[in-house]
């Protein structure tokens, strides 16, 4: 239970922020304070506490007892770890990001609750606990996300994330309730001993579209680039450590049974699909967070491709490391946004040489992302790299690999193209950032380089295997250096400014979006035509949740005038009910 | 040891008779805070002594054969004792005659009475007469708006008792007595057509699809304390009648009505959800919430098992305190004329209380854990399961997350930021809808004696 004690605090925090309202000052501190102890009981949890698993009865009937248990397993350490070392991070960030006092309380109440249910998620050992916390997860991130409500697009953002979402909850209840009723029992560790039975291949695919929907994994992914209408320590939070991440962590705490159902080939797929889908995408974009987003995106592809190559260890090196350089990726993009009059375009936003370290720790995190050595994503990748062995999928692994250094880099040269003869506004604007937005992003810079080293002496299995393979990590890093180069080619080098005078044809081809994915188009060929069919098709999918839910509200009205107040239409009905029940009678 | 179990059932027998008699007095000695009181008292006299009978675990047929003293009508008793304390006290200050509403309350009491503790078919039949004719006059009194839902309460109740008793004439040849017993014999069509007239006629009490379509008129067009009655304990007195007659008399029909319970289940889920979808009056929204929470309700009588009746019985009661809770709110909102979903604009800056209160009891009724509601429902679900049922409750999980839509419309009105200035709820609102906050909560986070508690009730039946 001594692990349970580390949300306690984010959920005190929580109940003090709504009723002190008028002191958000207080508020917000309070809120960083318990993230503090958080962290330190999750140290404390995380060098004391053995490898357990504790359960206590929570209610129980027909002879199924209904278990809150927790574990603190390493795979739950290692997640506990990773959303208790961010949580910290991003309440400092959004101590200076949050500006507007009125929104502070009920910021740091959603903010704290997030947390508390990833951590709640992060330690679960059975199905009903985990379920709280996910449904929580789910209710918490459509507040966070449609947090601006009075924005434009932020409700629609919200309800497409909650429609999603909510797919995937009512497929994880069903799985919930089948393998509750087959096997008596919730808890992992005793379904994995059971014998595998038909219901429970139901309940694993079921499970598994619930993971997609909430790990945005195609088709389920287009709620992702959408959720950035919520404020940018949000999304900081949201792609690194929580949400996003509890559907690829449910699948490798679940993963002995996906191998003996054989279900890895569907997880691999999927995971290639989306990550190709999240490049692409990534290359195109101009909306300065959404091409994070894709990014995530293909990184969570790449996990899952990781598990359905049957490596745990790959996917989890990746997911840990994920965790810093996309919260430091973020956190640089709600500071560049922050400077530059929240625009979101990359070709309107300007970098500045007024903060240098700053800009220093966003390249570390790109480098990151690009998977150069040494930083620390680079072994996330390379760990992916390595575990596949099959020539096809290592291609294409290779060919994201080189798209997500290119679109990384693009995503940074842009901004920061003619950063020195930009107008001093600018400049100002990025002095006068307060300075607790900086410190985390200086801290994560530093964890990005660590990284690798912390995972490598986490305990327990998950280290095991890890060796660096000469050739692909050689390979690996050629490929990123290549893609850095052009990138750096085409989108830094005073490139643009020469070619708009002389070639306007080419000046076109490179920096009009749609040119741009005609070039994509020509370059990555049968890539990203598969991607433009599956993008159409998740189009039609977005459009039939909707259909849905329209059809529904008409056919309410439509039910509506049968309830028109006529009591002998009332009477008629009773009439018309008799007979159905007779006609239910014979047909039964 | 015998002797105290018998003196309980005497005060029990005495307890019930003399609240009617002094709810009947109230109109003549008219002092309101007196009455309150009174009835209050003896409302929880009464709980406290059922829930005595109850966990003494008492078997006894007491008062000439008129009386059935067993867990499951014990629970009953109790339960609808503790509703109708809380309508009570909601009714103390915005019913327009409190002196008529207290006596016509005694009459409903004592239906419900009747019915819980029903040993014979005619009793069904006259407590639910009982319960839904004053309940119509209940919303008569209360002034001239009222009358077109009064009246078609009325006319519609009458039809529907009507057919139940049409029923009980069906099954006179197999039992003379027609006392409360399974019947062994029986054969031919009359039974059938008396099990279908049963559904049909407590189907319409109990708001299920297509009988229920009265239901938005008259829970809306009644003052909003007798609606939490109809839809807190009324409806539940009806559930309460077809767990008798269908568990204890019909009981060779099982299979039968079982298949027809799914259906009705799931046309009374999707009815009551989708139509809420699209309501902008609270009150009218609420009543299709009603609706769809009675689908879930029958859940347990398609799964057609103790495991199913238990996990009803722990709906009905979680549906009760939620339901009471919710428009006790509502009431004392539509005397400040919040009535819309857009009146609840900034709700939470009104009234913090209610705001959270409204919150916590849509969550519960949603199936948010750790509440009540979703104990309820998860109970429910894993009864279709354990019967194979896959598919009713994959139709009732659809059904949850649509209705997270209409709810989270409310939700969001309440919690968006309009400065308003503040309101102050009464004692009455405020205690009652306190009352339902905790249980809500507390059987939430530990629903296991209440679990253990509808176990035995429903092995009693």
């Amino acid at each position: 239970m001594f692990a349970l004690l580390v949300i306690v605090p984010l959920l005190a925090a929580a109940l003090l922020a709504l009723p002190l309202k008028r002191f958000p000052n207080i508020v917000k501190y309070i809120a960083f304070a318990a993230s503090l102890v958080s962290l330190l009981l999750a140290y404390l949890v995380f060098s004391y506490g053995p490898f357990t698993t504790q359960s206590f009865n929570w209610f129980s009937a027909n002879g199924i007892s209904f278990n809150i248990s927790i574990a603190t397993l390493p795979l739950n350490m290692l997640l506990l770890m990773v959303v208790s070392l961010i949580t910290p991070l991003v309440f400092l960030y959004s101590l200076g990001f949050m500006e507007v006092p009125s929104e502070q309380p009920r910021f740091f109440f959603e903010m704290s609750i997030f947390a508390a249910s990833m951590m709640l998620f992060a330690i679960s050992a059975n199905f009903i606990t985990m379920f709280i916390a996910w449904e929580m997860l789910g209710i918490t991130s459509y507040l966070l996300i449609g947090f601006w409500y009075h924005k434009e697009h932020a409700p629609t953002a919200a309800r497409k994330a909650i429609t999603t979402i909510l797919i995937g909850d009512i497929f994880m209840l069903a799985a919930i309730l089948i393998i509750g009723t087959t096997y008596g029992t919730f808890g992992f560790s005793a379904i994995m001993g059971s014998p595998s039975s038909p219901a429970l291949y139901v309940a694993l695919s079921f499970i598994l579209i619930a993971a997609f929907t909430k790990s945005a994994q195609f088709p389920f992914h287009e709620w992702l680039s959408d959720a950035m209408e919520g404020p940018t320590p949000v999304s900081a939070f949201l792609h690194s450590s929580t949400m996003v991440k509890a559907g690829v962590f449910l699948i490798a705490v679940l993963f002995p049974l996906y191998v003996k159902a054989d279900m890895l080939g569907i997880i691999l797929v999927i995971g290639l699909v989306s990550a190709i889908l999240g490049a692409t995408n990534a290359l195109t974009e101009r909306h300065i967070k959404k091409i994070l987003a894709y990014s995530t995106i293909e990184d969570l592809g790449l996990m899952f491709v990781a598990l359905g190559l049957g490596s745990v260890m790959a996917a989890m090196m990746l997911f840990f490391v994920q965790a810093f350089y996309k919260a430091l990726l973020f956190m640089g993009a709600g500071y560049i946004m922050k400077a530059n009059d929240e625009k979101e375009d990359i070709y309107s936003t300007y970098g500045s040489s007024t903060r240098k370290l700053v800009f220093l720790s966003i390249v570390i995190a790109a480098v990151s992302l690009a998977g150069l050595f040494p930083m620390s994503g680079f072994f996330g990748k390379d760990a992916v790299n390595s575990v596949a062995s099959n020539m096809v999928v290592y291609s294409m692994l290779l060919l994201i690999g080189f798209a997500s250094s290119i679109y990384i880099f693009r995503w940074l040269f842009i901004p920061l193209r003619k950063s020195y003869e930009s107008g001093t506004e600018i400049n100002i604007n990025y002095k006068s950032t307060p300075r607790s937005m900086l410190i985390p992003m200086f801290i994560l810079a530093a964890l990005v380089f660590v990284a690798d080293y912390a995972y490598l002496k986490l305990p327990g299995f998950l280290n095991g295997s890890y060796s660096i393979a000469l050739l692909s990590a050689v390979v690996g890093n050629v490929i990123a250096v290549i893609g850095i180069i052009v990138a750096y080619r085409v989108y830094m080098k005073g490139f643009r400014a020469k070619l708009s005078s002389t070639n306007k044809m080419l000046f076109n081809v490179l920096y009009s979006s749609r040119a741009v994915n005609a070039v994509y188009l020509y370059i990555v060929g049968v890539t990203m035509a598969f991607a433009r069919a599956v993008s159409a098709f998740d189009f039609s999918f977005d459009k039939s949740i909707y259909g849905l839910a329209r059809s529904v509200i008409t056919s309410g009205n439509g039910l509506r005038k049968i309830v028109n107040g006529q009591t002998n239409s009332y009477v008629f009905a009773f009439v018309l009910g008799i007979m159905f029940l007779i006609v239910l009678y014979v047909l039964a | 040891m015998q002797q105290y179990i018998s003196m309980d059932e005497y005060a029990l027998c005495i307890m019930i008779l003399l609240f009617i008699f002094v709810n009947a007095l109230s109109i003549f000695h008219k002092r309101k805070k007196a009455q309150l009181i009174i009835s209050t008292t003896f409302l929880a006299v009464i709980t406290v002594l059922a829930i005595v009978l109850l966990e003494s675990n008492t078997y006894d047929i007491f008062a000439a054969n008129l009386l059935n003293i067993y867990p499951f009508s014990m629970f009953f008793v109790a339960l609808f004792s503790v509703g109708l304390i809380m309508v009570n006290i909601i009714s103390y200050r915005y019913s327009k005659d409190y002196f008529a509403f207290s006596l016509l309350l005694g009459f409903v009491a004592f239906g419900m009475y009747s019915v819980a503790m029903a040993y014979s078919l005619i009793e069904i039949v006259l407590g639910i007469e009982l319960v839904s004719l004053p309940t119509a006059f209940m919303i008569m009194v209360n002034g001239k708006e009222n009358i077109e839902a009064a009246v078609k309460l009325f006319i519609l109740s009458a039809i529907g008792i009507t057919v139940l008793a049409f029923a009980l004439v069906l099954l006179f040849p197999f039992d003379p007595q027609l006392s409360l017993t399974s019947i062994s014999s029986m054969t031919g069509y009359l039974p059938v057509l008396a099990l279908l007239l049963v559904i049909a006629g407590l189907a319409f009490e109990a708001s299920i699809f297509p009988f229920n379509l009265w239901v938005p008129d008259v829970y809306s067009g009644a003052p909003a304390n007798i609606t939490a009655m109809l839809a807190g304990i009324n409806k539940k007195v009806a559930f309460v009648a077809l767990f008798e007659i269908l568990f204890i008399t019909m009981i060779p029909f099982s299979a039968a009505f079982s298949s027809m319970f799914q259906v009705l289940a799931v046309f009374t889920m999707f009815f009551g959800n989708i139509v809420a979808l699209v309501q902008d009056n609270v009150k009218r929204l609420f009543a299709y919430s009603s609706i769809s929470q009675a689908g879930y309700i029958a859940i347990g009588i398609a799964a057609a098992t103790a495991y199913g009746v238990e996990s009803s019985i722990f709906q009905i009661a979680a549906h009760l305190f939620m339901i009471i809770g919710t428009f006790a709110i509502i009431l004392w909102l539509e005397t400040k004329n919040i009535k819309t979903v857009q009146d609840y604009l900034g709700l939470s800056s009104r009234n913090r209380f209610a705001a959270f209160a409204l919150t916590i009891f849509m969550l519960s009724m949603i199936g948010v854990p750790p509440l009540m509601g979703f104990v309820g429902k998860f109970l429910l679900f894993t009864s279709a399961i354990n019967q194979g049922l896959l598919y009713l409750t994959l139709i009732a999980i659809i059904n949850s997350f649509i209705s997270i839509y209409y709810y989270a419309r409310v939700m969001m009105s309440i919690y968006s930021k309009r400065p308003h200035e503040k309101v102050s709820m009464d004692w009455s609102i405020a205690t009652v809808s306190l009352i339902s906050l905790i249980v809500v909560i507390l059987f939430g986070l530990y629903p296991q004696p209440f679990i253990s508690i509808a176990s035995t009730v429903s092995m009693s039946l």
